[in-house]
């Protein structure tokens, strides 16, 4: 069987080898188009398999078996069953040298593709190459090179990525690639003409295609290249930022992107506090996994929600932001290239749209302060979010329900200085998690508390002191739900359930009464 | 084999940069790539033949392939008698021990970081980073030639 229809080669064995990168670099040079990844992966399935076919078609014309008890002469055309029927040329003889086996010749073999390599003839000792049965080739149904790409082409893709990425000649943007020497010139008019064009759409996003369309200029040259071109320029140069998700290159004027997505929201800010995760019970760790704060570290896992579900926080609610969590990041396109994404929130149950950003390496989702405020949602509201739709907006929803009358936990500053809870009756219209939902009666005074914390260097162990005191008379014989804990603590105090859950059990003043509650220890009380 | 053309430029290894050990580099290192090897042999119960010159050519015949190998003795008798033992490249020994041994086993014929990988069981990019370096190690080095 040809080895490029099987999956031990392409999975075990293959490696992209300097012919492969020749072969393509010829490609681009001559249809002078950038190429994807992908593009290339299956051009060189496509090449692989040919030189696979046009192998084994040699390799099936009736020749002599080589064995090395046999004599060879130079030209003679050889066939080794045991090197997956490689097929050879003798291309030069000379005597063996080894006193400790004798006489025998050394050939010189030339194969297709390889190397020359050397072996032994007229050996007069055994050897098992010599007992090889020549067994007849059946004809088996074969899998075309784009049925192979179906299969392999993931992997062939991320092999070529690795090798292409130390090409010097070649240059990346996107998905694509192409060689630097053929790229058209891009000058500082063509640049302040696209900056000019990003300025009268408000800052963008735009693509090229559509700065090319509205520049009118680089039209006479091939779309792809002129995009490509103008694209790796604009790279280049500080006034653009290229906001696109993956695969799709988008452009934005860096001075008119919003100042949140550069610098995180200051509520959001959060300087990572080191814990003892030994000190937490499987259940917590569950528990920190369903809050989904995106400073929780969790494993990478391949699973790609259809949907997410997340509780806002009083710091996201507040600075109208979504935590990037390990799910809603899956939600949004795999491989990032951009630290900043633009993309569009689409109300479901409205059809609004609204422009937001993903900012990757601050873990949040930046844009929703109106849509929270349109429906008067509170700090743990649920919001679902969807994959992105055909038209690469992002759905998000909250289940709405007739008004009620709930009591609700309520923040409120005393004397411009203490964090107070109590229990507050207010009407509310959607979902919420119970045990997260806290209404903040003045956003700005604990907002100023917060501030007046940090610059106190509050640390965690008091606030969590001061929220359990403050919340233990709100609930029956004290017992306080991780969750709620996690969500009080955070409208003046910036960490993940993790520290604070360890807090918890660390402290000698709190009690663990399974269940994921904790409560003051009874001898802290009196 | 033709001795590989190394050259002083800069060079950028790659995941096929082959490597070979350099014999002229352990004469410039005023150490003895013989009495090393002898060393090697003496852990496996081998001794080296001390009627013999060592550096002269012969021919090996794979066992398996009856490809042959055009080698010093010396390597002759490693490939031979000592790189057959199960033992000769394992897990407990260093990476640079098991790349110096893999080379031997081979007839020093230059090796990829990939092929290396897969004869000691370890990661290629690893191997890759350890052989790229600034520092030459055991005289392994590579075809700078063949980028």
């Amino acid at each position: 069987m040809m080895k490029t229809q099987t999956r031990k080669f392409w999975i075990d064995s293959f490696e992209i080898q300097q012919p492969d990168i020749d072969y393509l670099v010829n490609v681009l040079l001559e249809s002078e188009m950038p190429l994807s990844v992908d593009e290339m992966a299956l051009l060189l399935v496509r090449y692989r398999v040919r030189r696979d076919e046009r192998r084994a078609q040699r390799a099936s014309r009736p020749g002599r078996v080589y064995r090395p008890g046999e004599e060879h002469d130079i030209g003679d055309d050889l066939v080794f069953l045991h090197l997956d029927r490689l097929r050879g040329e003798v291309v030069d003889k000379r005597e063996g040298g080894n006193e400790d086996i004798g006489s025998f010749t050394v050939i010189a073999v030339e194969f297709d593709d390889g190397p020359t390599r050397e072996f032994a003839s007229e050996l007069a000792a055994a050897h098992p190459v010599n007992d090889l049965e020549d067994e007849p080739i059946v004809e088996e149904k074969k899998l075309t090179a784009e049925e192979i790409f179906i299969e392999y082409g993931g992997h062939v893709a991320e092999l070529l990525q690795a090798q292409l990425v130390e090409h010097p000649d070649l240059v990346r943007l996107g998905q694509y690639w192409f060689p630097r020497s053929l790229l058209i010139e891009i000058n500082e008019g063509h640049l302040n003409l696209a900056e000019a064009v990003l300025f009268m759409h408000e800052g963008g996003p735009l693509t090229a295609s559509d700065i090319i369309e509205q520049m009118g200029m680089l039209d006479d040259v091939g779309d792809r290249l002129a995009e490509f071109s103008l694209n790796y320029a604009m790279t280049a140069d500080g006034r653009f930022d290229e906001v696109g998700p993956s695969g799709q290159v988008l452009w934005y004027l860096m001075s008119q992107e919003p100042a949140e997505v550069h610098e995180p929201p200051a509520l959001l800010a959060y300087e990572p506090i080191p814990f003892s995760e030994g000190l937490l019970l499987d259940e917590m760790w569950d528990l920190i996994e369903q809050i989904g704060d995106e400073h929780s570290l969790f494993e990478e896992t391949n699973v790609i929600p259809e949907e997410v579900t997340l509780r806002i926080t009083y710091p996201h609610w507040r600075e109208g932001t979504l935590p990037l969590s390990r799910d809603l990041l899956k939600i949004f396109p795999t491989a990032f290239q951009s630290e900043r994404i633009r993309f569009t929130l689409i109300d479901e149950s409205s059809g609004e749209e609204y422009p937001a950003w993903v900012v990757r390496t601050e873990g949040y989702v930046f844009g929703l302060a109106t849509w929270y405020e349109q429906y008067d949602l509170l700090p743990g509201s649920i919001v679902t979010v969807k994959g992105m739709d055909d038209q690469g907006r992002v759905p998000l929803s909250i289940q709405q329900k007739g008004t009620q009358t709930e009591w609700v936990v309520t923040a409120s500053v005393e004397s411009n200085r203490h964090l107070r809870f109590e229990s507050r009756s207010r009407k509310i219209a959607n979902d919420y998690d119970y045990l997260m939902l806290i209404d903040v009666d003045d956003p700005e005074a604990v907002d100023t508390l917060a501030g007046v914390l940090k610059r106190r260097g509050a640390t965690l162990d008091e606030i969590v002191g001061t929220v359990m005191h403050e919340l233990t008379p709100i609930f029956p014989q004290g017992n306080i739900h991780g969750k709620t804990i996690y969500a009080a603590v955070n409208t003046v105090y910036r960490a993940p359930p993790g520290p604070i859950f360890a807090a918890l059990q660390v402290s000698s003043r709190f009690d663990y009464q399974g269940g994921l509650y904790w409560r003051i220890a009874e001898s802290t009380e009196a | 084999m033709d001795k590989p053309r190394v050259s002083a430029a800069p060079f950028q290894a790659t995941l096929n940069t082959r490597y070979y050990i350099d014999y002229e580099w352990w004469e410039r290192s005023n150490m003895d790539f013989n009495s090393q090897v002898a060393r090697l042999c003496a852990e496996f119960d081998y001794e080296l033949p001390q009627d013999r010159d060592l550096d002269e050519m012969v021919d090996w015949v794979d066992p398996d392939t009856a490809e042959v190998k055009h080698v010093p003795l010396i390597l002759y008798y490693v490939m031979q008698h000592v790189a057959p033992n199960p033992d000769f490249i394992n897990q407990r020994i260093s990476l640079i021990d098991g790349i110096f041994r893999a080379l031997l086993e081979a007839g020093n014929y230059p090796m990829t970081p990939k092929e290396l990988a897969d004869r000691l069981n370890r990661d290629h990019r690893t191997i890759l980073k350890t052989l790229s370096g600034s520092r030459i190690y055991q005289g392994i080095r590579p075809i700078q030639s063949e980028g």
